[in-house]
C-alpha cells in the first residue's frame, strides 16, 4: 500500500474513531452513536419533506427559487465543513508533526488529507442536497432521467466548493499564525464577526417581512415579489448555474459555465496548496510552538484551592480559540442575538397573534441560547486531556473541583441569560408593545432560565464524568466534539422548545384572565425547573466521587 | 512514613493482577529505589499511592493517613512527579507553580522556594513563558518545583531522569539528597541501576505486581554488587545470559558498575 492510501486510511479511522475500538462494548458504543446520528438525520429527512412539499406544492410554486436555494445551501453546508476539515487536519492535525518524519512527501500527505475532506463532502452531497432534488423530482414529477443528472449534479456540485476551501484555508491558517497568541484580540473579532453576520441575517428578514406588512396589496407572493425572487435567485452564482442545469435552462451555456469555474478554481487551488502547503504546514508547526512571555507579578495573589480551580478554567478557556469561540464569545453575543430573534418574532407575532407571545417567546429564545452555552460543560473533563490525571492527585475534595467549575459555568450562562431579558425588557417592556413584558416577566424568565441553566450543567458535567474522550491535538484542545456536547443540545432545546411553546400558547388563549394565568404558568415551570434542577444537581455531587474515581488511564 | 499493605490491583479488562499482594515499609528520612522491568507494575502501585488508580484490596497509609478513607489528608502530604511530565500547557511556568501552591494551599512562602527551585534548575529565563515551548526537561523540572512546592513529606517521582541531560539529573539527585536530610522522603522509580545504587538507602525489586526482594544498599556493599544479579534474575533472565552481561558490564566499566 502506498503512503497515500496508507495516510487516508489512518485519517478514516482517526476521524470516526475506529482506532483501538476493541471489544464488545466498544462496537457497540460505535453502532449507538450510528444509530443516534440516523435518527438525527431521519428528523432533518421528514422535516425538510415536508417544507420542500410546501414550497413546491403551494399556491404559488416556486421550483426554480426551490433549486437555487437547496444548491447554494449544500454548498454553502460543504464550504463550511470544508474549509474546518481541512484547517483542522492539514494544520491543526496532532499526527501531522509524526507524519513528516516519516520519508513522506508533502503533497502525498496534502492529498491523503485532502482526499479524506472530499469524500466527507462527497457524503455530505449525498446525505444533504440529494434529498432536496429528490423531492423536487417527486413534487414536480420528474423522468427518471431526471434523478441521475440530480445524482451527477449533488456529487459534481461539491467539487467547487472543495477547492474554494482549499483557497480559504491557506489566508485563514496565515491570519491565524499571525493572531495566535493574542487571546483578547481573537475574542473581540469573533463576537464582531458572530454578531454582524447574525445582525446581517435576521436584518434581512426583518426587511422581508416589513416589505409584506407594508406592501399594498398584502399578498407577500404578489407578481412583484415573485419577479424579485427569481431574479435574486438566478444572480446567486454558482448555484444557479446548477440548478440551471437540473431544470434544464439553457444548458449549453451552464454546463461549460460550471465546468469552467470548476476547473479555474480547481486549478489555482492545487497550484496554491503545492507551492504553499509545506510551507504553510511548517510554519503552523512552528507558530504552534511560539508562545507568549508575561511580566512577572509585582506581588503574588494566593487563592483558596476553591478560587484557584475556579479561575484557572477561565484562564484555560480565554487562552483557547476554540473554546472562546464556543463558550466566551457565544455568552456574550448571546444578548444581542436574543434581542434580533425577538425583534424579528415581534414583528410576526404583533400582527398574527398579538404581543402576547412576547414572554414565552423570550423564555423560548432565551433557553435555546443557553443550551448551546451550557452544552460547553459536556467537556469539563474530556477538555482535560492527560492533565486530569493531575486533578486526582490534588488534595481537594473532588465535589470541590467539579463545584469550582459547575458555578463558573452557572455564572456565565447565568450572566448572559440575565442580560438577555434585560435587553428584551428594555426594547420590547414599552407601552408600544402592550406592556406585555414587564418587570415580573423579566424576573420570572430570568429565574426559570437560571434553574434550567443550573439542570442542564449538572446533566453536561454528569454525562462527561461518565464517558470522557481525552483526544487532544497538540494545541492541548479536543479534536472532536464529543457526543456528550450533542446530546446535551438536543435535551435542552426539546426543553427550550417545549417551554416557550407551552408559555406561548397558554398566555395567547384566554384562558383564566391574562394576568393571574401568566403568574400561575411561571410558578408551575418555576417549580418544575426546580424539581429537574435540584433532581440534577444531587444527582451529580451524589455520585461525582465515584465517577471522577473510575476515570483512570 | 509510606505503608503499603497487600496491595492488589487489576486493570478492569485484565485478566491477571497488576500489583498482587505488595507489601512495602518507606522509613522517614530514606531515599527509596522501587525498581522492576517494564509491566512488572512500579507505575501502577505509584499511582495507585498518588490516588489516581483505585485499587481492590489492601491498604496504603501516608504520614498515618489512609489514602482511602483520608484520600486529602493523605495527598497533603505528597508531591508527585509524573513519567510523562503532564502540565497545563496554556499557563507559564510561573502561574502553573502558582496554581499547584494554592491548590496545597502554600501562603507567601511559596516565592522563596519558587526562586529557589528556578536558580536550582536554572529555569528563571523561562519561569513567565507559556509552558508549551518548554523542552523536555524544562517540562520535568517545572514539574518537579511544582511537585514539592509545599515541602512535602513524601517525594514520589515515576522515572524522573528519563530523557534528561547529565546536568539536569545530577541536579535533581542533589535536590533529592537534601530533600532527604531534611528528614522527608524520596520514594522514586527507576531503571538506572548505578544511579539506583550510588543514592539510595534501600530499593524494593518487583516483578509481575509482586515484591521480589528488599535491599539495604546504603553502606551495603554486598548489597550493592549484587543488585544488577538480583535485578536481572528477577526480571526472568537466565543464569547463564546474566553471567555474560556481568562479564561485559566488568570490563567495559569495572566491577558492581553500569552506567545507563
Amino acid at each position: 500500500m502506498n503512503n497515500f492510501l496508507i495516510t487516508l486510511k489512518m485519517e478514516i479511522r482517526g476521524q470516526f474513531g475506529l482506532n483501538g475500538v476493541n471489544g464488545k462494548k466498544a462496537i457497540g458504543g460505535v453502532i449507538l452513536n450510528l444509530l443516534f446520528d440516523a435518527i438525527i438525520y431521519a428528523i432533518f429527512i421528514i422535516g425538510t419533506y415536508f417544507v420542500s412539499k410546501m414550497i413546491l406544492r403551494g399556491s404559488v410554486p416556486m421550483q426554480y427559487e426551490y433549486l437555487v436555494v437547496t444548491t447554494l445551501a449544500g454548498m454553502a453546508v460543504e464550504l463550511c465543513v470544508s474549509c474546518g476539515g481541512l484547517i483542522k487536519s492539514l494544520y491543526y492535525d496532532v499526527d501531522n508533526e509524526l507524519l513528516l518524519r516519516f520519508p513522506i512527501d508533502g503533497m502525498e500527505l496534502f492529498s491523503a488529507k485532502a482526499a479524506f475532506v472530499f469524500l466527507k463532502n462527497v457524503l455530505l452531497a449525498l446525505l444533504f442536497t440529494l434529498p432536496f432534488y429528490i423531492y423536487y423530482g417527486v413534487f414536480t414529477a420528474q423522468h427518471w432521467g431526471f434523478y441521475i443528472a440530480a445524482v451527477a449534479t449533488a456529487l459534481y456540485s461539491s467539487i467547487l466548493p472543495f477547492f474554494l476551501a482549499n483557497l480559504i484555508a491557506v489566508p485563514v491558517m496565515h491570519v491565524n499564525n499571525t493572531v495566535r497568541n493574542k487571546f483578547g484580540l481573537k475574542l473581540v473579532l469573533i463576537i464582531v464577526l458572530m454578531v454582524a453576520a447574525f445582525s446581517a441575517y435576521m436584518l434581512v428578514l426583518r426587511g422581508i417581512l416589513e416589505y409584506y406588512q407594508t406592501s399594498e396589496s398584502n399578498v407577500f407572493f404578489s407578481e412583484e415579489v415573485l419577479l424579485k425572487i427569481k431574479s435574486i435567485a438566478s444572480s446567486l452564482v454558482p448555484a444557479s448555474w446548477f440548478a440551471n442545469v437540473l431544470y434544464r435552462e439553457r444548458l449549453l451555456l451552464n454546463i461549460p459555465l460550471t465546468v469552467g469555474v470548476t476547473l479555474l478554481i480547481g486549478a489555482v487551488s492545487i497550484l496554491l496548496s503545492k507551492k504553499s502547503y509545506y510551507h504553510t504546514l511548517l510554519k503552523s508547526l512552528e507558530k504552534g510552538k511560539e508562545t507568549f512571555t508575561k511580566r512577572p507579578p509585582k506581588t503574588t495573589k494566593i487563592n483558596s484551592p476553591f478560587s484557584a480551580i475556579f479561575y484557572n478554567e477561565l484562564r484555560v478557556i480565554f487562552r483557547s480559540f476554540n473554546y472562546s469561540f464556543q463558550y466566551l464569545a457565544m455568552a456574550i453575543a448571546a444578548p444581542l442575538m436574543v434581542y434580533f430573534c425577538n425583534d424579528l418574532a415581534v414583528a410576526v407575532g404583533d400582527s398574527a397573534v398579538g404581543g402576547a407571545i412576547i414572554p414565552g417567546l423570550t423564555l423560548m429564545v432565551v433557553l435555546i441560547f443557553d443550551t448551546i452555552i451550557v452544552s460547553f460543560a459536556s467537556t469539563t473533563i474530556s477538555r482535560n486531556g492527560e492533565t486530569f490525571y493531575l486533578t486526582k492527585i490534588f488534595p481537594v475534595p473532588y465535589k470541590t473541583q467539579i463545584f469550582a467549575k459547575f458555578l463558573l459555568y452557572i455564572m456565565v450562562a447565568g450572566g448572559s441569560s440575565l442580560l438577555s431579558t434585560l435587553v428584551t425588557w428594555a426594547a420590547f417592556g414599552g407601552e408600544k408593545y402592550g406592556g406585555y413584558i414587564g418587570f415580573v416577566d423579566v424576573i420570572a424568565i430570568f429565574f426559570i432560565s437560571l434553574l434550567i441553566i443550573v439542570a442542564q450543567t449538572a446533566v453536561a458535567i454528569l454525562s462527561d464524568l461518565r464517558s470522557p474522550t481525552f483526544v487532544v491535538n497538540g494545541e492541548g484542545e479536543l479534536t472532536k466534539v464529543n457526543k456528550n456536547v450533542s446530546n446535551s443540545m438536543i435535551l435542552g432545546i426539546v426543553v427550550a422548545v417545549l417551554y416557550g411553546l407551552v408559555c406561548m400558547i397558554l398566555t395567547y388563549l384566554p384562558i383564566g384572565g391574562y394576568s393571574s394565568g401568566t403568574r400561575g404558568l411561571y410558578l408551575i415551570l418555576a417549580g418544575v425547573s426546580l424539581v429537574i434542577a435540584a433532581a440534577s444537581v444531587l444527582t451529580l455531587f451524589l455520585t461525582v466521587d465515584k465517577k471522577y474515581q473510575k476515570i483512570v488511564p | 512514613m509510606l505503608t503499603i499493605t497487600n496491595l492488589r490491583k487489576k486493570y478492569p479488562k485484565s485478566d491477571r493482577y497488576s500489583v498482587d499482594g505488595l507489601n512495602l515499609e518507606v522509613k522517614q528520612g530514606e531515599i527509596f529505589g522501587f525498581l522492576g522491568k517494564n509491566g512488572a507494575g512500579k507505575s501502577t502501585t505509584i499511582k495507585c499511592l498518588t490516588g489516581i488508580l483505585p485499587f481492590d484490596e489492601g491498604k496504603i497509609e501516608i504520614c498515618g493517613y489512609d489514602v482511602q478513607k483520608e484520600p486529602n489528608k493523605a495527598k497533603m502530604n505528597v508531591g508527585y512527579v509524573p513519567d510523562n511530565h503532564s502540565v497545563i500547557d496554556k499557563l507559564t511556568g510561573r502561574e502553573y507553580v502558582n496554581y499547584v501552591a494554592d491548590v496545597y494551599k502554600v501562603g507567601k512562602e511559596r516565592e522563596e522556594r519558587l526562586e529557589r527551585y528556578l536558580e536550582l534548575f536554572n529555569l528563571g529565563f523561562a519561569v513567565d513563558r507559556q509552558i508549551k515551548s518548554y523542552s523536555h526537561g524544562m517540562k520535568q523540572k517545572i514539574c518537579i518545583t511544582a511537585a514539592l512546592i509545599h515541602e512535602p513529606k513524601l517525594w514520589v517521582l515515576d522515572e524522573p531522569m528519563m530523557g534528561l541531560d547529565p546536568q539536569s539529573t545530577a541536579e535533581i539527585v542533589l535536590h533529592m539528597q537534601e530533600h532527604c536530610q531534611k528528614g522527608n522522603t524520596v520514594f522514586f522509580s527507576s531503571h538506572n541501576l548505578d544511579l539506583v545504587k550510588k543514592l539510595c538507602h534501600r530499593v524494593a525489586i518487583i516483578n509481575n505486581g509482586k515484591l521480589v526482594e528488599v535491599m539495604e544498599l546504603a553502606g551495603n556493599k554486598a548489597n550493592q554488587d549484587r543488585l544488577e544479579e538480583t535485578f536481572y534474575t528477577a526480571a526472568g533472565m537466565d543464569r547463564e545470559k546474566i553471567k555474560s552481561i556481568l562479564e561485559l558490564e566488568n570490563a567495559v566499566y569495572g566491577a558492581g558498575g553500569t552506567d545507563e
